[in-house]
C-alpha cells in the first residue's frame, strides 16, 4: 500500500495450502527470496511459497507491510500527499470489485474447488473491501505520523505484540523468516525464542518447552549436571 | 516447537543472545547440538550471587574458567562475583585475545591486604591487550597499576574507589587513546591532572572535603561534567558543548576556562562559589543555549554571603541564545534587585527565551519578584513555559500569602505560560 515507490506492481504469491496472496512488489521484496526471483525475472503468475502456510504468510505479509509503511513514514517528504495517495489506494483497492472477481476466477479455475477453499476466498475478497477497517488504519496512521519522537519505541512494541504468541506460531515464524529471507523478521522471532529459553528456570524446563530430547548418555548427563550444580 | 528441525546456524543464532552465565550453563546440558552451539557466544556474564549457593567441589573461579574453555572467541566478559587474582590470570590468558569489553566487581576498597606474592587484581587486568573497554568497580588503586599501555582503549569506567593521585596519573597514562573516562563516587584524591588528546567525554565525582583540584588538557573535550572540585583549570574547550560543575561539599574558588565558544549547555550547583567564579563562567558562557544556576551561596571565606545585584538587561543581552533558564538558588534574588530592571530600553527583548524554571524561596522583596517576573513575561517573546517552584516559605508572615497571591494572580494572567509547582 505504498505510494512513493515503483510502479505499484502486485506480485502473486501462494502459500503451501494453496491460497493466493496479492502483494504488492514493495512489501514483498522485504524477503530476500522473492527479491531474487524478481530480479531474476521470474516473477510472472504465481511465486509459491511451498513451505509457508497461508495462515503464516498473512502474518508475515503484515510484517512486510508495517516495516515498508515505518520506513515511509520517517521519510522526509510531503507526507500529505502520500497520506492523499494512500487513502485513494485503499478505497480503490476495496472497490475494485473487478479485479477481485477476476482473481477468483482465476484461482478457481487453477485448482480443484473445496467448500473450505472458497470459503477462505471470500473471507480475503471482504478483507479488501472492508472500508471501514481502512480508513480507521489511516486515521492511525495519520496520528503516529505526528508522532515524531517515539516512532521508533512505537514499532518495536508493535513488534512485540506480533511475536507474542503461540510457540507453535512462533515456530511457524521462525521457519517462514528463514525460507523467505526476512532479516527482520527473524531477529526479532529469534530474540523471542532467546527470551522464552532465558524464562525458563531448569534444563528439564527447556526441553520440555522445545519439545528436545537429551542425546546425552546417562554417564554424558550426570557429568555435565555435576559441572552444573552452581547453578540451583 | 520443533526445535531439532532447525538448522544449526539458527540454533546458534538464538543461543548467542543469551548471555547470563546460569542460562548459558543450562543450556550447555540440554542436548548435544545446543551444547556444540555455545561456543560461538560474544558475550559471558556472572551476576553477583551466581555462586552463592553453590556447594559443589569446584570453587567459583574454576567453574568461570571451565565456561570460558568452552568458548571460542568470547568478546565481553561481565563478572560481578566474588573471585580472586589468581582466577582473574587464568581467565584472561584464555580469552585476552578476542577480549574487548571486561567489566569487573573487584570489591576490594576495604581490602587492605598487602599482596605481596600474587599480582594484584588490577595488575592481572593488563593481559587484556585488546581491551576496548573497561569498567570496575570498588576499585583500590593506592599502587601504581602495574598496566602496559592499553593501545585500544576507548572507555575507562571506575564507579567507587579509593584513589592516590600518582596511582590514578599511572593508570591514564596507560590508555592515551581514551575517548570516554567516568570517575563515580572516588575518594582519595586530592590534584588531578588529566592530558589525553581524544578524551571527548569525560564525567567525575569526587567524594570528600570537596576540595580538589583539576585540570585537563584535552583539546577534544565535548562533554564535561565534574563535582568536588574547588579549582579547576580547562584549556582547551574550542569542542566543550556541555559542561557540568558542582560541589555538594566544598567551595569553587577558581575556575579558568577561556571563551566557551561552543558551549551550549552550562550547569553551576553547588553550596558556595566565588564570586569571581560564578562571573566568569558567566561571562566566559556567552553563546550558551541552556543555564542551569543552582548556587545557593556566594562569598570567599566561611561566610556564607548572598549574590550582589544583576542587572537584568545586561544579563539577557549578554546571554543572546538562552532558550532555557533554571534560575534556582541565589541567583534569581541577585536579578531582582532594586536597580536590576533600570536599564531597560525601548527595543529590548529576550530574544530566545522559551523556557524558565524559576524557584522562589522567600517571600523578601515580593514587588522586585513579581517585577522581574512580569519582565520574563513582557520581554520573552518566545517564552513558552515558565514554571514558578515556591519552596517552603515561612507561612507565619502574612507577607508570605500576599507574595502567594501576587504569584497566582500572574498565572491567572498568563495562564497558557505560567505553572506553579
Amino acid at each position: 500500500m505504498s505510494s512513493s515507490n515503483n510502479s505499484g506492481k502486485v506480485l502473486k504469491l501462494k502459500s503451501k495450502d494453496n491460497q493466493i496472496f496479492e502483494v504488492e512488489e514493495s512489501v514483498a521484496i522485504q524477503s530476500e527470496l522473492i527479491k531474487n526471483v524478481v530480479e531474476a525475472g521470474c516473477d510472472i503468475g504465481v511465486i509459491p511459497l511451498l513451505t509457508v502456510h497461508s495462515k503464516t504468510l498473512r502474518n508475515v505479509i503484515e510484517w512486510c507491510q508495517k516495516h515498508v509503511d515505518y520506513v515511509e513514514e520517517n521519510d522526509s517528504g510531503s507526507n500529505e500527499e502520500e497520506i492523499k495517495n494512500w487513502e485513494s489506494e485503499i478505497c480503490e483497492e476495496g472497490n475494485n470489485n473487478g479485479s477481485d472477481d477476476e482473481e477468483t476466477k482465476n484461482w478457481e479455475s487453477e485448482e480443484n474447488n473445496n467448500g473450505s477453499d472458497e470459503e477462505e476466498a471470500k473471507n480475503w475478497e471482504s478483507e479488501g473491501n472492508n472500508d471501514g477497517s481502512n480508513k480507521e488504519e489511516v486515521e492511525n496512521w495519520e496520528w503516529e505520523e505526528n508522532n515524531d519522537g517515539s516512532d521508533e519505541e512505537e514499532l518495536e512494541n508493535w513488534e512485540s505484540k506480533f511475536v507474542d504468541v503461540d510457540k507453535d506460531s512462533l515456530y511457524a515464524l521462525l521457519l517462514a523468516a528463514d525460507y523467505l529471507s526476512i532479516d527482520s523478521l527473524l531477529e526479532r522471532v529469534i530474540k523471542q525464542v532467546a527470551d522464552v529459553i532465558k524464562q525458563c528456570r531448569s534444563v528439564e524446563e527447556v526441553r520440555q518447552t522445545f519439545g528436545i530430547k537429551s542425546d546425552f548418555t546417562p554417564e554424558e548427563e550426570e557429568e555435565i549436571r555435576e559441572e552444573i550444580s552452581w547453578i540451583d | 516447537m520443533r526445535m531439532d528441525s532447525l538448522p544449526d546456524a539458527i540454533v546458534q543464532y538464538i543461543l548467542s543472545h543469551l548471555n547470563n552465565a546460569r542460562d548459558v550453563a543450562a543450556c550447555n546440558c540440554v542436548s548435544k547440538r545446543w551444547k556444540e552451539s555455545l561456543p560461538y557466544l560474544r558475550s559471558l556474564y556472572f551476576p553477583r550471587n551466581s555462586f552463592d549457593s553453590h556447594s559443589g567441589s569446584d570453587n567459583p573461579d574454576t567453574i568461570v574458567w571451565k565456561m570460558l574453555s568452552t568458548i571460542v572467541c568470547l568478546e565481553e566478559l561481565v563478572v560481578y562475583s566474588p573471585f580472586t587474582s589468581a582466577g582473574l590470570a587464568l581467565w584472561l590468558l584464555l580469552v585476552h585475545s578476542s577480549l574487548k569489553h571486561l567489566e569487573l566487581r573487584m570489591d576490594n576498597i576495604t581490602e587492605y591486604q598487602a599482596c605481596l606474592d600474587s599480582p594484584s587484581k588490577l595488575d592481572c587486568i593488563s593481559a587484556a591487550k585488546n581491551l576496548e573497554s573497561l569498567k570496575l568497580w570498588g576499585v583500590l588503586m593506592v599502587n601504581p597499576p602495574k598496566w602496559d599501555v592499553f593501545k585500544n582503549l576507548r572507555s575507562l569506567e571506575i564507579v567507587g574507589a579509593r584513589l592516590e593521585d600518582p596511582a590514578f596519573s599511572a593508570a591514564l597514562r596507560a590508555c592515551p587513546n581514551l575517548t570516554n573516562l567516568v570517575l563515580l563516587g572516588c575518594e582519595g584524591v586530592r590534584s588531578v591532572s588529566i592530558e589525553l588528546p581524544y578524551l571527548e567525554h569525560c564525567k567525575l565525582d569526587f567524594y570528600g572535603l570537596g576540595n580538589c583540584s583539576l585540570s585537563l588538557t584535552c583539546p577534544k573535550i565535548e562533554h564535561l561534567e565534574v563535582q568536588g572540585c574547588s579549582w579547576i583549570r580547562v584549556r582547551e574547550t574550542t569542542c566543550l558543548r556541555n559542561l557540568s560543575i558542582a560541589n555538594n561539599a566544598g567551595r569553587v574558588y577558581m575556575v579558568d576556562f577561556g571563551k566557551l565558544s561552543a558551549l551550549e549547555f552550562l550547569s553551576m550547583r553547588g553550596v558556595q562559589w566565588c564570586w569571581d567564579a560564578i562571573s566568569k563562567m558567566l561571562e566566559w558562557s556567552s553563546e550558551v543555549k541552556h543555564l542551569y544556576m543552582k548556587v545557593e551561596f556566594t562569598g570567599d571565606l566561611e561566610t556564607l554571603l548572598p549574590f550582589p545585584e544583576v542587572d537584568f538587561v545586561e544579563f539577557f543581552n549578554s546571554h543572546p541564545k538562552l532558550q532555557k533558564f533554571d534560575i534556582h538558588g541565589a541567583m534569581f534574588a541577585a536579578l531582582c534587585q532594586k536597580n536590576s530592571l533600570k536599564n531597560v530600553e525601548p527595543g529590548f527583548v529576550i530574544p530566545c527565551l522559551e523556557e524558565v524554571v524559576v524557584q522562589v524561596r522567600s517571600p523578601l522583596n515580593a514587588e522586585q519578584k513579581m517585577s522581574t517576573l512580569e519582565s520574563l513575561l513582557k520581554y520573552g517573546k518566545n517564552l513558552k513555559t515558565m514554571v514558578i517552584r515556591i519552596l517552603q516559605m515561612k507561612s507565619s508572615h502574612s507577607s508570605t500569602d500576599d507574595f502567594f497571591d501576587e504569584i497566582c494572580r500572574l498565572r491567572f494572567m498568563n495562564r497558557k505560560i505560567v505553572r506553579i509547582e
